[in-house]
């Protein structure tokens, strides 16, 4: 009977070894004791990224606040200031005059014409003359209005232009062609001519005397 | 041709009183205590007799498979998932329906089943396209003696029909009882007992062709 086991003792050894030849089994931890245990909460992830950032944020935000309250806002504070004298300067030039034109030329030869006009100029800096117009001039289909100042020796001085759109907005404005004034003192003759088909026809003149302030300051 | 059962059973003890479960060397489950012991144990929430249960459990599975034909590279998992799915329904494990083993048995042999299903439709799947059937893995690392045996037991088996290899899984290897056995296949235990008794004289026949040194003749 021992002998009809043989081959079931055989089979039995050669499945242990085989079975010896596995991986040793390691308990699962669904089964293990310590499994069964709860088990410690991991850690909380560490957040230094997060809050280095936020702090890093923060002090950026304090440094730009800092550098606004004591650089910035002063410096932006005084352009401001600047900026609106100047301005100011602008909307009200100090040499600012007003002329008014004769309905007819002056005839600088004879001096007829009327009186000369004076006109004060800070010397060093420009001046506006603002020469006011008679709306009869105003020609729509004319091509252009040429202002001429030309000085004693009947050399040009000055020479503006205008279109007859440009002058027609003047006119329904109310307000005078502004002329920006780069002479010397002296006498002069303002001319203006309008242009049309070709031909120029001097509609007035008037005879300017271009003084210096003498005290600089302002009116 | 129908016997008494009286006769049936007294045959079965005059014939076989010395080749049954009780000659067979006793199992040793983890700490010499039964596993159904330990069973009951860890069901009422003892986490080192979970710990022994699975280690005693997991030896005699691992024989039953590779005793049932399964693969030794596929053997560590298929125990280990017939048991992990024995531990999630542990409360159900009655130990007055049979051994914790044979509770388990039913589960491993359909992985096993499903294993072989897998397999054969991968190797069908290469033959269609005309690849090789790849190499046994990790077989180059594989000792010699190692080898021998997993060859051993691979011809062992293929002597026996499906029947027989379970039988003696359960029976003979498994330490399962005759009435386990026959439960577990569905058969009755003289049934068991027969094929235990053709399978023993075929293992043998078949060890006794291993053992004789094959001569070649030259001339």
């Amino acid at each position: 009977m021992s002998d009809e086991r043989h081959g079931v003792d055989t089979l039995r050894a050669a499945i242990e070894d085989v079975a010896s030849g596995l991986p040793t089994p390691r308990v699962p931890p669904e089964i293990s004791p310590d499994a069964a245990a709860p088990r410690p909460l991991p850690p909380p992830p560490r957040r230094w990224v997060p809050t280095a950032a936020l702090a890093a944020v923060a002090l950026l935000a304090l440094a730009f606040a800092a550098y606004l309250a004591t650089v910035r806002l002063p410096r932006l504070e005084g352009e401001l200031a600047r900026l609106r004298a100047g301005t100011e300067r602008a909307i009200e030039p100090v040499d600012l005059s007003i002329v008014s034109l004769p309905r007819a030329p002056a005839d600088v030869r004879s001096g007829a014409g009327g009186e000369a006009a004076t006109v004060e100029i800070e010397p060093g800096s420009p001046s506006v003359l603002l020469v006011e117009l008679d709306p009869r001039w105003l020609e729509p289909v004319a091509e252009a209005y040429v202002f001429e100042l030309r000085g004693a020796d009947g050399g040009t001085a000055g020479r503006w232009s205008l279109t007859a759109d440009e002058a027609a907005r003047h006119l329904r404005a109310n307000e005078g062609v502004p002329l920006l004034l780069r002479t010397a003192a002296g006498p002069f003759t303002l001319h203006l001519t309008r242009r049309l088909d070709g031909r120029d026809h001097e509609l007035s003149s008037l005879r300017l005397e271009v003084v210096a302030r003498r005290d600089g300051s302002s009116p | 041709m129908t016997f008494p059962i009286r006769e049936m059973r007294l045959r079965e003890v005059v014939e076989e009183p010395e080749t049954g479960p009780a000659e067979r060397a006793p199992e040793a489950p983890g700490d010499g205590a039964r596993l159904e012991d330990l069973a009951a144990a860890a069901q009422a929430g003892d986490g080192a007799a979970a710990d022994a249960l699975y280690r005693g459990a997991h030896a005699r599975l691992t024989r039953i498979a590779l005793a049932l034909g399964a693969s030794p590279d596929d053997t560590p998992d298929l125990v280990q998932e017939a048991l992990l799915a024995g531990w999630r329904h542990l409360e159900r494990f009655d130990p007055r329906q049979g051994s914790f083993v044979g509770w388990l048995v039913p589960g491993l042999k359909g992985r096993l089943l499903n294993r072989r299903r897998g397999v054969g439709r991968k190797l069908g799947f290469l033959e269609r396209f005309g690849r090789a059937q790849p190499s046994p893995e990790g077989a180059a690392q594989q000792t010699r003696d190692a080898l021998e045996a997993r060859l051993t037991v691979s011809k062992l088996l293929a002597g026996l029909t499906d029947r027989q290899r379970e039988v003696v899984a359960l029976y003979e290897l498994g330490g399962l009882s005759a009435r386990e056995t026959a439960s577990l296949l569905g058969i009755g235990e003289s049934g068991v007992r027969s094929i235990a008794r053709d399978a023993r004289r075929r293992l043998h026949d078949e060890a006794r062709r291993l053992e004789t040194p094959r001569v070649r003749r030259i001339s």
